[in-house]
């Protein structure tokens, strides 16, 4: 019972740590939270959900749509919440992205109406038992594809030339617009990868819980943000293992604990971490 | 022809007129010095100079070609490199990742891979901390990490803002070594310095800027012997020897 809830931690962990990346993308180059993250993930999910019902049963194929369709609403918030906003202060951009958060819920309810579309399974087959836990192909999918996303992201951000304009970007847009590099199109291209990513595990996490509905945006970006700020917001290691460790405590949870505790323990680990380690655990000292 | 040609250049900040009508030119292999005391507009001028500040009016001609409020990266394409006041090192980049962010508009990589090389052949210092941290370094290797990363794109033209702020003097002499190494190596100079006294030893020609307005310029050693110069600027009196 131990090591299965452990093994749901993992796979919901990688959930979260793919969210959580999203959060300390748009952190690391805007010093900023995109509210809207959860509603970006639940698009995403919807988009998954269209092409397995309506196009092609192939999961690769959604992924990619959530992907595309992630990237598309990242794009057009960041437009829109920051670009727009730039010299304004901060809390402008942040209610505007609480605004979008609201609309794209909205927006999705009167476009797929409030029921939960169930999503078809996939791989929810046992894949072995050990020591009675249960570990189904799709568990081990979960994690694969979380970890191939990392290593990516990793490579992209420290073997590539566009990588280093992000990092640069981030550190002091001013002195890296002095190198040629262009702050707008690097802050864009972030800003969509960290939409296409959240889209991604939208369409991941639908799979997983064989759901989609308008509103499941809502507690998903609140745990990826919890995860993020858990592990340490200003680095993508710090969300990574925030994500897992996030997984792992809440299903540790439901076994030493009623499951409605669940969420609440979440939260207070936002809370407490947010209140006396900002930080998080293996952020460096916030920078403001 | 001139490399660099200023005219008339007028920048404000709001309401507030930093610079009134500021004209100079740089030929190759110039080594020019802008001196001026604090609020006089220099690091203003040298925004407007490189896209970062936006100028109401005036020409900035190099080689021919009007700058005049282009975004910054067409003046490091067109090969002006800006080496920022305070250094403005990536702190959490490696110095060699502070390099290669200084040649991001070169594309041919072995012209990069090249540029590297001659940049750790010039500061030696720098590639025996090629790994290191860029914050971790001291104030003086900051600022000779901050040049090379403006070599690294290859310019034609090197602003140089206040390279001796901040740093320890030992080191100020050695900095101001190679800003005359690197000048004989062909690059075109405008150094900004508070330090009008180096400055006005290490360049050829000098500007002086007072509260928005060239007030005097000439040959360094002409400026050095001018009695409101010294008086204003070089800390001596004016009928002292």
């Amino acid at each position: 019972m131990f090591l299965q809830q452990l093994i749901n931690g993992l796979a919901q962990g990688s959930l979260f740590a793919l969210i959580a990346i999203s959060f300390s993308l748009v952190w690391g180059l805007l010093r900023m939270v995109n509210f809207a993250m959860g509603e970006v993930y639940m698009l995403g999910a919807y988009a998954g959900w269209l092409v397995v019902m309506y196009a092609t049963p192939n999961l690769g194929v959604a992924l990619v749509a959530g992907f595309v369709i992630g990237w598309i609403v990242g794009w057009f918030i960041e437009k829109v919440a920051f670009k727009a906003m730039r010299g304004v202060p901060h809390i402008a951009s942040l209610v505007c992205t609480i605004g979008f958060s609201f609309f794209l819920k909205e927006l999705a309810s009167a476009l797929f109406r409030a029921e939960t579309k169930s999503m078809p399974s996939y791989y929810s087959d046992t894949a072995f038992t050990f020591a009675e836990a249960n570990i189904s192909y799709l568990q081990i999918i979960m994690v694969v594809i979380a970890v191939v996303m990392m290593v990516l992201l990793q490579i992209l951000f420290y073997r590539t030339k566009i990588g280093l304009a992000v990092r640069a970007v981030a550190l002091d847009y001013r002195t890296a617009s002095l190198m040629g590099m262009k702050v707008d199109r690097v802050t864009s291209l972030a800003f969509s990868l960290s939409g296409a990513l959240a889209g991604f595990v939208g369409v991941l996490a639908a799979t997983y819980y064989n759901a989609v509905n308008a509103s499941m945006g809502f507690v998903a970006g609140l745990k990826g943000f919890t995860a993020a700020v858990f592990g340490g917001i200003t680095s993508i290691p710090g969300a990574i293992l925030g994500g897992y460790l996030l997984g792992a405590i809440e299903n540790l949870s439901v076994k030493y604990m009623s499951s409605g505790y669940r969420d609440l323990v979440s939260y207070f680990i936002l809370i407490t971490f947010l209140l006396f380690r900002p930080n998080g655990i293996l952020g460096k000292k916030a920078k403001l | 022809m001139a490399l660099l040609d200023v005219k008339d250049l007028v920048v404000h900040y709001g309401k507030i007129n930093a610079l009134k009508g500021v004209s100079l030119h740089l030929d190759k292999g110039d080594f020019v010095t802008l001196i001026g005391a604090n609020g006089a507009g220099k690091t203003s001028l040298l925004g407007a100079l490189s896209g970062l500040v936006q100028a109401t009016s005036g020409t900035v001609t190099f080689k021919g070609g009007d700058l005049l409020n282009e975004a910054p990266e067409a003046y490091v394409k067109g090969g002006i490199a800006h080496v920022p006041e305070g250094r403005k090192i990536f702190g959490e980049l490696s110095v060699e990742e502070n390099l290669y962010a200084g040649a991001y508009i070169i594309k041919d990589k072995a012209q990069v891979k090249s540029l590297l090389e001659r940049n750790y052949q010039l500061f030696p210092r720098l590639a025996e901390r090629r790994k290191q941290e860029g914050g971790t370094l001291s104030g003086g290797e900051q600022q000779m990490l901050a040049i090379a990363r403006g070599l690294m794109s290859d310019p034609e033209i090197l602003y140089l803002d206040e390279p001796s702020l901040g740093i320890a003097p030992l080191l100020v002499d050695k900095i101001f070594e190679f800003i005359m190494q690197i000048n004989a190596m062909g690059k075109t100079i405008l150094l900004v310095e508070q330090n009008a006294n180096l400055a006005l030893q290490v360049a050829q020609y000098g500007y002086v800027l007072e509260t928005g307005k060239i007030t005097h310029e000439g040959n360094c050693a002409r400026l050095r012997e001018d009695d409101a110069i010294r008086c204003a600027y070089l800390g001596v009196n004016g009928n002292g020897n």
